[in-house]
């Protein structure tokens, strides 16, 4: 029982942030209009920072592709963490089922 | 002999290109066989080197036409998971699920391995710089795993494809000389002395053929882009684990994997034509592959040290470092260093678990970034 609920914690946990993360990571320069979910002001607010930084580094658009790296980077590493997470929650749960005995 | 001699003083007059391409070739043979490095594919590599690099000859048609018909269209990687899947016990992993994280982390190499060759491109530093899609595919060899870094690398149609094909498995082979300088660099003495206890806990028949089950469908619900590749893993996997296909079980991790494997390196080499290969940027395809390696390795074992931090029972930091995948080079590498600081401890089990994980965790890496760019 323990597992399970460590284990759905941890999903929701994830999730949420994932949320958040992921407004603000595909933020690019100043000709992406950034898509916000109307209920979340505070989400707003971090994507519309993330994207004037964005656009202000990428005038010239010299950097382009190293900011995008850095995007990527970002989303990335959380979208696996997101991904393992789902899978260890999984794994918890596949555990408890046992064998019938012979 | 008249028309020998034309031959050879056309290729060192005009194509001087090809002769260093047939040392290339030869140095990979020699490794594959003096050296025992990755011999199933560096050794039909090097010699497909040496063939698509002569003039006037028909093989390169030939292994054009097996390029087109098994890579570029990701079927050689696709099988060759089968074989692979059908390989890997994922009990240990099970029995300790969360060593998964292990793997994720581990993937850090790749992620930074973009960054810095964006960052080579943008700086203008050598020629046209890399395109983000090259600089994602020269960063997929931090995967440590050759089957992805083929369908990566040949999905976005990258022409350093076989610079990248030659450096992910030359520092596959090269695992046991990259990895234990960065793991002392990073743990102490008392860290690499930590034994964990493995006390396996007994995984049941359903949830080892569940589990390949459910991971298809939670990757391809989440990550589409690399269902191909985990569902073949885990197909494999399936057939091994079901207890009803053994003599197709044994089929793909004997006969499919080498048959497979036998064509990957033949036909990669088509890749290496001198006009291709030989460039500035082969080389710093190759470096940033080290470069891959060493940041992989270093974000297993960071991670661990982290969970250290708060965790009440330690787990030894150098298990980390074999979630760069290369299976099972990796897991070995780690048991050797564990047991040359002291020789009761027994990390095999443990590192095992957290290579399969970055076996799993290198393809969704894969599969993420082809969802963000692809």
């Amino acid at each position: 029982m323990k597992k399970i609920i460590s284990a759905l914690l941890i999903a929701v946990l994830t999730l949420s942030v994932f949320s958040v993360f992921a407004v603000s990571a595909f933020a690019e320069g100043s000709e992406t209009e950034v898509s916000v979910s109307e209920s979340s002001e505070i989400v707003e607010e971090v994507s519309e920072t993330v994207s004037e930084v964005v656009s202000e580094e990428n005038e010239d658009g010299k950097y382009a592709n190293t900011i995008r790296s850095l995007e990527i980077m970002g989303f990335g590493m959380f979208g696996i963490f997101l991904v393992t997470c789902i899978i260890v929650c999984v794994m918890y749960l596949l555990t408890l089922l046992k064998d019938k005995k012979a | 002999m008249e028309f020998i001699y034309e031959n050879a003083v056309k290729i060192v007059t005009e194509q001087p290109g090809m002769i260093a391409m047939w040392i290339i070739g030869a140095f990979l043979i020699f490794l594959a066989i003096k050296f025992d490095m990755e011999p199933t594919l560096l050794l039909p590599m090097g010699f497909g080197a040496i063939l698509v690099n002569l003039p006037i000859a028909g093989a390169p048609e030939v292994i054009e036409t097996l390029y087109s018909a098994t890579i570029e269209n990701e079927l050689l990687p696709l099988l060759l998971f089968i074989g692979i899947g059908a390989m890997i016990d994922f009990g240990p992993l099970l029995s300790n699920p969360k060593l998964m994280l292990f793997g994720a982390s581990a993937q850090f190499g790749i992620f930074m391995t973009l960054f810095l060759a964006a960052l080579l491109g943008d700086l203008g530093l050598f020629g046209e710089g890399f395109l983000i899609t090259d600089a994602a595919s020269i960063a997929i060899i931090g995967a440590a795993d050759g089957p992805t870094s083929i369908f990566v690398a040949g999905q976005f149609g990258t022409k350093y494809i076989g610079a990248i094909i030659v450096a992910a498995y030359s520092y596959m082979a090269l695992v046991p000389i990259v990895q234990p300088p960065v793991i002392k660099l990073l743990t102490t003495k008392k860290e690499r002395l930590i034994r964990m206890e493995y006390s396996p806990k007994g995984v049941s028949r359903k949830t080892r053929i569940l589990f390949p089950i459910i991971v298809t469908i939670v990757v391809g619900l989440i990550a589409p882009e690399c269902v191909s590749l985990i569902g073949f893993l885990m197909f494999g996997n399936l057939i091994r684990e079901c207890g009803r296909l053994d003599s197709l079980s044994e089929t793909a991790q004997k006969v499919l994997a080498n048959l497979v494997t036998l064509l990957l390196g033949i036909v990669v080499a088509f890749t290496m034509k001198a006009n291709d290969f030989l460039r500035w940027d082969t080389l710093i395809v190759i470096a940033l592959g080290l470069i891959a390696f060493i940041f992989d390795t270093a974000g297993g074992v960071l991670f661990a040290k982290f969970l250290n931090l708060f965790s009440k029972k330690k787990v030894n930091p150098m298990i980390g470092a074999s979630g760069i995948s290369a299976f099972p080079m990796s897991a070995r590498v780690v048991h050797k260093m564990g047991l040359k600081e002291d020789p009761q401890n027994f990390l095999l089990m443990h590192s095992i678990g957290v290579n399969v994980s970055g076996q799993v965790a290198s393809v969704i890496a894969g599969g993420i970034i082809l969802s963000i760019l692809g």
